[in-house]
């Protein structure tokens, strides 16, 4: 399995309950993606934060996903690497006809950042 | 079509690496279309292929641009904007390095510093996203 | 489209889009309060009246409408012209 930001964070510990798996995350206020994201005022890009959470259903699947559609994703609060360094990641899939569907949410000093409805895809299209 | 393309670094507050616009083509009250050439470094890219959070940081980013250019001739910095929500976000393909993305953005409403838009992304002419996001500017 | 068949619409596509019982929905009720409005959500309606009425509301004009009394009024208004 391959996964890009492999500097964004590093997973401490997951455990599975009721179809729900848990991973606790450490973010890395030292991502070289901070010089740019905003240059003296270090914010975790959503994308990232999404991108993330893909990687954790990939983990809780074994196979890698890739995002075919994003119903719903809303930011709640932002998330920076100083004020967030332990997060929680909260991932539950579902299979559907030829995707699995993604629920997924960010937690951190109790509170939701994130939350995202998502289908995910083994076998996206790649332009030519 | 704009006569004079906005210098980039006035109009966007993201820098590299993870900056994802290369030119501003056109842009009014209420639209812009923006483009990137994937390039080699890109952080999104890994094994020749850009990724779906790279189309929708460039979106993203198109989005922020398009809040800069409303500012653009009062001399001021580009306000940080945050991405709000996204909905509707369809990936239909992933480009590869050395494609050139091209998004249309158009304003659909705006509410206080929250704005809602509706944007199509293509690679070298085919189209490989739709998505529908909102964008709040941080408070001056 | 008269007064009361302005009301009628504007209620019906609030309710729908905001899943809220229309019963719920008065004349001087809030408007951001009634349908749990958050900043976000503030221009989901603006983009809805839009769709439905062809009536952009500026944010200068946004804040006046707090109730839905102010929002029946200012659609007339703009309806009319």
């Amino acid at each position: 399995m391959a996964y890009i930001l492999p500097s964004f964070y590093s997973i401490q510990s997951s455990s599975t309950e009721n179809e729900q798996t848990v991973f606790r995350i450490c973010l890395n206020d030292n991502c070289p993606v901070y010089e740019g994201h905003f240059v003296d005022e270090p914010v975790c890009p959503g994308v990232m934060s999404i991108q993330m959470l893909v990687e954790c259903a990939s983990r809780v699947a074994q196979k890698t996903l890739y995002i075919d559609t994003i119903k719903q994703c809303r930011f709640y609060a932002l998330m920076t690497p100083k004020e967030h360094q332990l997060i929680t990641a909260h991932i539950q899939l579902t299979p559907q006809d030829t995707s699995l569907l993604l629920s997924a949410s960010i937690v951190a000093n109790e509170q939701t950042l994130l939350s995202l409805k998502a289908l995910l895809t083994e076998q996206p299209s790649i332009l030519s | 079509m704009l006569e004079q393309q906005p210098d980039i670094f006035a109009l966007i507050p993201q820098r590299p690496p993870i900056m994802m616009i290369d030119t501003v083509i056109d842009a009014s009250d209420n639209h812009i279309v923006t483009q990137l050439t994937i390039q080699e470094d890109n952080i999104f890219v890994e094994n020749n292929i850009f990724h779906e959070a790279g189309i929708i940081e460039h979106i993203a980013q198109s989005a922020a641009a398009f809040a800069g250019w409303q500012t653009y001739n009062s001399g001021q910095p580009p306000r940080i904007g945050y991405i709000g929500e996204i909905k509707n976000c369809h990936i239909h393909a992933l480009p590869k390095q050395s494609h050139q993305l091209q998004t249309h953005l158009q304003l659909m409403a705006q509410a206080g510093d929250v704005s809602l838009v509706q944007t199509q992304t293509t690679a070298n002419g085919h189209i490989i996203a739709d998505c529908q996001m909102k964008i709040s500017l941080k408070a001056q | 489209m008269n007064k009361q068949e302005l009301i009628a619409k504007v209620n019906a596509v609030l309710a729908e889009e905001f899943e809220v019982d229309e019963a719920i929905i008065t004349p001087e009720a809030n408007i951001k309060q009634t349908l749990e409005l958050d900043s976000l959500s503030l221009v989901d309606m603006v983009a809805l009246i839009d769709n439905e009425f062809a009536v952009k509301i500026p944010t200068t004009e946004l804040s006046k409408l707090q109730t839905f009394e102010a929002l029946y009024n200012y659609l007339e208004e703009k309806t009319n012209a």
